[in-house]
């Protein structure tokens, strides 16, 4: 592996600066030589040329809309969001781990304040809006929730081993997950999950805990496609898939299969035991706890969930349920990409996104627009630019004098990366649509606001590297 | 307060962090394969899609060629139908409801019917879906005064096909109707698409790739929504070409008129030339309201009919030819000299052999007679005799000959063959042997014969003119847009060998019909007709009544075959059908052919 040997390099590179910088003078000099030597203007440009395509692109996406004002909008937050970055590069990340506690709290009570108090924008309540100024927390609550979740996880020295330890981070995480699920907006929530596991896995916590993680999640995305696809069905009256979904979601059979599983658990541990198969009792109750807890989100889900939200996600395993709007999207956004071939129509010259055929262009699908106008050649431009802020992101973890700027910079990293997967995968059609911006990219103030600043605490955690 | 992480304790979190990153790239990289997948390996076929997603072709329909009769007089046509649609484009389906409740106060509509049409086009909201078809003037204005409040109402006029004589000859013309499934999966290759029209029967059937003409299309570019942006390309649709038949609409009236609203068939042939000049098939039906307004209980009507209106018995009905068929026994047996003029045959009313019977018409006891005789008073004995002498082979290879049991090839679809029953034949069908009774039931028409009313008259335009056996036909000229004309001259197929001798005979023997044998119904003093009658048994009641003659016997100008379903004795009811048909025909259309072919 030449990339692993490529880390390693790096990782003894920095080390020998390390033990040469512990030896000098530590103090404000070292802050002066910090700031002139570690700022990572790799990352910074990275991020600005990202963005520029995305203004670019923005600007294409939406000439055609009366006045145009979308890519003006997205230049103020540009702005602002560049304010932003710089005032968390100045002071200390070290005041986050500090004030984690008073930051999740006040983003949970903006989640539970926009649930009764948030306008019913496009059929969800996840906006703010104090006059033209609208405002997503679900995107600070990201970050609120990262934070947190690294300052806990630093002051577990020995990586995660008593169930207590497991089970507080996972707490702090289902909180925000669930109040954005009554938005309901699925796309953030599928964030958090490979966030938590990915930050959990970087602490050194047991394989158990993961796996049991691992399943819940795959089982709660497993179970609501199903039981959004019985619900669709539902509203066509027919087939088997009706019967089952109307079974299953109702609390007294749910609770009844519940206590079957149970006790087929219970039944089958004892008949294992009777052939002296020596197998722990704990393997059958995690099996248990995990097909309890996924199938109870599942159905808390499936009952948030908008018609057209299930209708998106079913399309995706049952595609002929709903070809005409569903299906519609997924369908655009394939032919545009596909259509762009090597070089693509020329920037402006989208036809599909043009002319309207390609739906919510300059937010969730993006991507399309910028496949079928630039090509092949400026979609990867796009994924190896996102590619470099990761790789920086990562490196900068590595180089992060404590646990807390390693957790926290591992978790921004994911949290973009599995962004830029999901959203890039919904427009290539290889994962369920479930409405989610393409960072940095998509038209959306708070997404780039939020984006930008967590690009700042990476810039910080790199600045501050060699202090103490 | 933070602790320094120790030196394993780093080295840990950055092993970890490795994995991270390699599953990053790895996710990464299943991006750019799928990426190259839509976009390099499925490109070429992406962007056709796109193209075809913006650019839309919008039909122009062609017009269909007219049908015309000899003299020029219009048999079909298209004619402007104004129609009741509605374009969904930007109506929401409130709106819709609302705007088809306020129609539905104007006119009658099945609203769930008409709501179920507009759901099955949803898709293609920019097409105008037509709601009430070809409404009377009446209805128009009401509606036209409305548009404003009706939201979506459009007006629209598309071509509609009208024949002016409805039902007078509705079998020949045909009749219009949308291209069916089967059909489209047939034809596609011939430019035929879902929602065209296509003759259903008839020349409209027959000629339907001339009468079709191409349709022209606007290319436009549009907008998601289905908005005319700009006009990309234009073509001008090409009408279809002019069809001038060789019917004479006076007549296909006067014959329509002679045969009243009896169930049977004339048709009316130049012997030499094999033109049709009438063809009428009773009972008829009214080809105007096929093409997009028939009423259900109208084509309940037409499709339930017992007496099958839409079936062409000139064509299509097959009839045993009774006594006409001695018409073909005695040209068999004139042409290979089994007898002579002057031969003669006794009838005692009783003709025995072996132990079986066979009676001559009515017990009636004719005595001693010769060919001519035999011709005029429909003598069955005697043609028994001939028969026999004969043979089935030599009668059934003559009537072959001659036309019967075969296709006659007019350029009209679904043409009966008929048949003629060979020793052959009757094994493979029945598995029994051929016996001299078979033979004398053969002679004089019964049995398994089986002719249809085209074919009697073909049969005998080959007599009437020494042998050449045309292919009957029903188009004289067709006409493209341009102007160019094309002629359908006559066709003969092949040209048998009938003596002058054998014609003269039969010429005089048919004509004794006419003035004192059976057909005497027929008689005109001013004119020579020659003909035969023929009743015909059938199981399911009165007999049928055949007359086959032409006129006039000294320069043969017209054949006509009258078959009158249930009409009992041939020589009372048929006949006077072809007289009155003879007594009315305007002899002049035949000089303007000589005209015509001297030029």
């Amino acid at each position: 592996m030449i990339l692993d040997f490529g880390l390693r390099g790096l990782i003894s590179s920095i080390e020998n600066r390390k033990s040469k910088i512990e030896n000098s003078i530590r103090g404000k000099i070292m802050l002066n030589y910090s700031l002139r030597r570690g700022f990572d203007y790799v990352l910074f440009i990275g991020m600005l040329l990202i963005i520029f395509l995305g203004i670019l692109v923005i600007y294409s996406a939406t000439q055609s809309l009366e006045g145009n004002v979308l890519w003006y909008k997205q230049v103020l937050w540009f702005g602002i969001g560049l304010l932003g970055l710089m005032s968390t590069v100045l002071f200390d990340y070290q005041l986050l781990g500090k004030y984690s506690r008073i930051i999740y709290i006040l983003a949970i009570f903006l989640l539970v304040f926009v649930l009764f108090g948030g306008p019913l924008i496009r059929s969800a309540r996840s906006w703010l809006v104090i006059g033209s100024f609208s405002f997503q927390p679900s995107e600070f609550a990201k970050l609120a929730t990262i934070i947190i979740i690294a300052e806990y996880l630093s002051t577990k020295r020995e990586g995660l081993t008593t169930i207590s330890e497991f089970i507080y981070p996972t707490t702090l995480v289902a909180l925000p997950v669930l109040l954005i699920l009554m938005q309901p907006d699925l796309g953030t929530t599928l964030v958090f999950l490979p966030v938590i596991i990915v930050m959990l896995y970087i602490t050194g916590a047991k394989q158990v805990y993961l796996v049991t993680l691992i399943s819940i999640s795959i089982l709660i995305i497993i179970f609501t496609l199903f039981l959004s696809w019985g619900n669709v069905h539902a509203i066509h009256n027919t087939s088997v898939l009706y019967f089952l979904h109307t079974w299953i979601s109702s609390i007294k059979y749910s609770a009844i299969l519940l206590i079957c599983l149970l006790g087929i658990m219970v039944g089958s541990y004892y008949i294992l035991k009777l052939f002296r198969k020596n197998i722990r009792f704990t393997v059958f109750g995690l099996i248990f706890v995990i097909i309890a807890v996924s199938l109870t989100v599942s159905l808390m889900a499936d009952g948030f969930l908008k018609d057209y939200q299930r209708k998106r996600l079913v399309v995706f395993i049952d595609p002929g349920i709903d070809p005409l709007s569903a299906g519609y999207n997924i369908n655009q956004s394939k032919i545009a990409i596909g259509s762009g071939k090597l070089v693509g129509k020329g920037l402006f010259h989208g036809t599909q996104s043009q002319l309207g055929f390609l739906p919510e262009r300059q937010s969730d699908f993006i991507f399309s627009v910028i496949g079928e106008e630039l090509g092949f050649i400026g979609a990867s431009i796009l994924l190896f630019l996102f590619l470099v802020i990761i790789y920086r992101g990562v490196s900068i973890a590595f180089s992060s004098r404590d646990t807390f700027g390693c957790l926290l910079a591992a978790g921004i990293v994911t949290m973009l990366a599995v962004q830029v997967f999901l959203n890039v995968g919904i427009s290539l059609g290889i994962m369920p649509v479930t409405g989610l911006t393409l960072p940095l990219v998509s038209y959306g103030g708070s997404s780039l606001f939020i984006t930008m600043v967590s690009i700042g605490i990476l810039l910080n955690i790199r600045l501050r590297r060699y202090l103490l | 307060m933070q602790i320094e992480p120790t030196q394993t304790e780093l080295e840990n979190l950055r092993q970890r962090l490795v994995r991270l990153t390699i599953i990053i790239i790895i996710s990464f990289m299943i991006l750019i394969v799928r990426i190259s997948y839509l976009q390099i390996i499925k490109g070429g076929y992406y962007r056709k899609v796109s193209e075809n997603n913006r650019i839309r072709l919008i039909p122009i329909t062609s017009s269909r060629g007219m049908i015309y009769d000899r003299n020029g007089q219009v048999l079909a046509q298209d004619v402007p139908s104004f129609d009741i649609s509605i374009i969904q484009l930007g109506l929401s389906e409130q709106e819709i409801l609302q705007t088809l409740l306020k129609l539905k106060k104007i006119v009658e509509i099945d609203l769930e019917e008409v709501k179920e049409k507009i759901l099955a086009k949803k898709n293609r909201p920019f097409e105008p879906m037509i709601i009430i078809p070809d409404v009377d003037r009446q209805t128009l204005t009401r509606v036209a005064e409305r548009t404003t409040e009706l939201p979506g109402i459009i007006i629209q006029v598309n071509p509609k096909r009208y024949y002016p004589y409805g039902t007078m000859s509705a079998h020949i013309l045909g009749y219009l109707g949308e291209i069916s499934r089967e059909e489209l999966v047939k034809k596609h290759a011939e430019g035929y698409k879902y929602g065209d029209s296509i003759g259903k029967s008839g020349i409209e059937e027959y000629y339907d790739i001339f009468l079709r003409g191409k349709d022209g299309g606007k290319q436009i570019e549009v907008d998601a929504r289905g908005r005319q942006l700009q006009v990309l390309g234009d073509m001008e649709p090409i009408p279809g070409n002019n069809l001038v038949l060789t019917l004479d609409r006076q007549l296909q009236e006067i014959a329509s008129d002679a045969l009243g609203e009896k169930s049977g068939a004339i048709v009316i042939m130049n012997p030499n030339n094999g033109e049709i000049l009438a063809m009428v098939s009773k009972p008829s039906f009214d080809p105007n309201i096929f093409l997009r307004h028939m009423t259900p209980q109208q084509a309940n009507r037409i499709f339930a009919d017992r007496r099958y209106p839409l079936l062409n018995r000139g064509i299509q009905a097959l009839y045993p030819p009774g006594s006409v068929f001695k018409v073909v026994v005695a040209a068999c047996a004139l042409e290979k000299e089994i007898i002579k003029e002057d031969s003669t045959h006794s009838c005692g009313g009783i003709y025995w052999l072996g132990n079986q019977r066979f009676i001559c018409y009515h017990r009636e006891k004719h005595g001693d007679m010769n060919i001519l005789d035999a011709l005029a008073h429909s003598c069955n004995i005697f043609f028994y005799q001939v028969g026999y002498k004969l043979g089935a082979d030599k009668i059934s290879k003559f009537a072959m000959e001659v036309g019967l049991g075969a296709k006659t090839g007019i350029d009209l679809p679904s043409e009966a063959a008929g048949l003629i029953p060979t020793r052959d034949w009757k094994k493979k069908r029945y598995g029994k042997s051929w016996y001299g009774g078979d033979t004398l039931i053969l002679s004089i028409g019964q049995g398994f014969v089986l002719t249809t009313p085209l074919q009697l008259a073909h049969v005998l335009s080959v007599i009437v003119n020494g042998g050449h056996v045309y292919t009957p036909r029903l188009v004289k000229r067709m006409i493209d847009s341009s102007g160019n004309i094309k002629v359908f001259n006559p066709w003969v197929k092949k040209i048998i060998s009938l003596s002058q001798q054998t014609q003269k005979v039969l010429f005089e023997g048919l004509e004794r019909v006419v003035i004192n044998g059976t057909g005497r119904n027929a008689y005109l003093p001013n004119l020579r007709i020659a003909g035969k009658t023929g009743t015909v048994q059938n199981p399911t009641g009165e007999d049928h009544a055949l007359f086959l003659c032409f006129a006039p016997v000294e320069s043969p100008k017209v054949v006509i075959s009258v078959v009158v379903e249930h009409g009992g004795k041939g020589g009372i009811e048929a006949v006077p059908v072809a007289r009155r048909i003879l007594e009315q025909i305007d002899w002049s259309m035949f000089k303007e052919e000589k005209q015509e072919k001297e030029e």
